[in-house]
């Protein structure tokens, strides 16, 4: 824990740089760099038991390990709301605060289940924000609050495409990716583009099903979601320059 | 003088008397909790003697995350919320039957449904108002008050709210993954969709309380529009306030 609370306070210290559609909608700036893995669950909340000993929280926890390799060889940054099983883990809303203070390029909640097979990528419910954030920059601007729990809004439209992009990626690695909308904490509560992945065992034709809590599946996975967030953050580097 | 090999058979024997009273008394225990979940199956209403009519299920299926739509024979009683709460006991108990693709534990599931005429406006204490002792913060945050007057708004003449009141076993035993308590909860609303049109919006209780979760990951705090789940794959979106 106390290697993310060192990571958030350096972060904090970084030169931000814009995201995409920031130069559009003067939001804060972001750090394109920076990615925020949250692996869910933790403590006295297992979980999904996953068949055996295997419970959800351990395997989020693999696969932010896994992913955090991954990002790390991809070049980015990366901020994770746990790093080990700590007694106390901490709620939704901590969770969140600790994401959208480093404004990170994208957040990914990680969670495993035993239903349903392959790769499950969700957004938030939230409907798109109608109006564009207002221009920090102006004084008159008359302020309007952003309710907590939909602060994903004003990030829908990103976090739907990047969730098709990430759904297209899976799906060209063969690991059958399906795609929705969930009402998960704390994806609303979010300001960044946020994704839900959710590992359930891949079911190959002809073979045993590989379970979520296969390291080789779960680098698989990793594979193909950090080369989606280089892609999309040289999207979002082409789209800000002048 | 007591030999060795009596020692040992004698300490063999006391931990094997041990290990099998140790599995003995948790047999007994989770045979226990498996009749408690199952004794209340005693009909609270009464039989329904009326004819059957058509109904409409929107039924899930794990393996590709969808919501399609099923017709069924249903006798189903006169009274609206009866109506509602015997069509989603059906639906429920379409998932604990052989070859189903949502599997979930049978049992009693749904408590009770209510349903209440929007708009629903929370009760004004006497002595305040909008006008008064109101911090100035709030003034400036563009109509707080006016937010909060107006709770739960209809989106047309005659549109109502169900409040569904699941079983607190229901709610525990329920598969734990955010696909797996995400499409039980598109089956609702999918269902009430389908059969009853004045119904907009849906809340969760379980067991009379509000509950975070379902079991551990779709959000039960709020509001869901109803919505044709079975065009639309996404979830269920949350209500914003007008």
């Amino acid at each position: 824990m106390s290697a993310t609370v060192v990571a958030v306070a350096w972060l904090g210290r970084a030169q931000p740089q814009l995201a995409p559609g920031a130069a559009r909608s003067s939001s804060p700036a972001t750090n394109r760099n920076l990615i925020v893995l949250d692996p869910a669950h933790g403590g006295a909340d297992s979980g999904a038991s996953l068949g055996g000993q295997s419970v959800e929280k351990d395997v989020t926890l693999a696969l932010a390990g896994q992913l955090r390799g991954a990002l790390a060889a991809a070049g980015f940054s990366v901020v994770s709301t746990r790093d080990s099983d700590v007694p106390a883990p901490l709620t939704a809303d901590q969770r969140a605060e600790i994401a959208n203070r480093v404004r990170p390029l994208a957040c990914i909640v990680l969670h495993a289940s035993t239903a349903g097979s392959g790769v499950h990528l969700y957004a938030s419910t939230l409907r798109q924000a109608d109006a564009q954030a207002p221009d920090v920059d102006d004084d008159t601007a008359s302020f309007t609050p952003t309710p907590w729990d939909e602060a994903q809004a004003a990030f829908v439209a990103q976090s739907l495409t990047l969730e098709g992009n990430l759904s297209a990626a899976l799906n060209k690695a063969a690991l059958a990716a399906i795609s929705g909308r969930a009402a998960l904490r704390p994806l609303d509560n979010l300001t960044c583009p946020a994704i839900a992945i959710e590992l359930a065992p891949l079911l190959v034709a002809g073979a045993e099903p590989t379970p979520a809590t296969d390291a080789g599946y779960q680098q698989r996975v990793a594979a193909s979601v950090a080369a989606t967030l280089r892609v999309w953050r040289d999207q979002a580097a082409q789209e800000s320059a002048p | 003088m007591i030999s060795r090999y009596q020692r040992i058979l004698f300490w063999t024997l006391t931990g094997g008397i041990l290990l099998m009273e140790f599995v003995l008394l948790h047999g007994c225990q989770q045979a226990r909790e498996k009749l408690t979940r199952q004794r209340d199956l005693t009909p609270l209403a009464a039989p329904v003697a009326g004819a059957s009519e058509m109904v409409h299920l929107a039924l899930a299926n794990d393996a590709d995350g969808s919501i399609m739509l099923a017709d069924r024979e249903l006798a189903l009683p006169s009274e609206t919320t009866a109506r509602a709460r015997t069509l989603l006991a059906r639906l429920i108990a379409e998932y604990s039957s052989k070859g189903s693709r949502h599997v979930l534990e049978s049992g009693p599931a749904i408590d009770d449904v209510f349903l209440l005429d929007l708009p629903i406006r929370p009760a004004v204490e006497p002595g305040s108002s909008a006008d008064s002792d109101t911090p100035e913060g709030q003034d400036a945050g563009g109509d707080f008050s006016q937010a909060q007057s107006e709770f739960i708004q209809a989106q047309n003449a005659g549109g109502q709210l169900a409040v569904i009141n699941l079983r607190g076993e229901f709610a525990d035993h329920h598969p734990s993954g955010v696909e797996a308590e995400m499409l039980t909860i598109d089956s609702i609303v999918g269902t009430l969709y389908a059969n009853f049109p004045r119904i907009e919006q849906v809340r969760f209780l379980v067991d009379g309380q509000p509950r975070e979760t379902l079991n551990g990951h779709a959000d039960l705090l709020r509001t869901y529009a109803v919505i044709d789940m079975t065009t639309n794959k996404s979830a269920p979106r949350e209500v914003q306030p007008q």
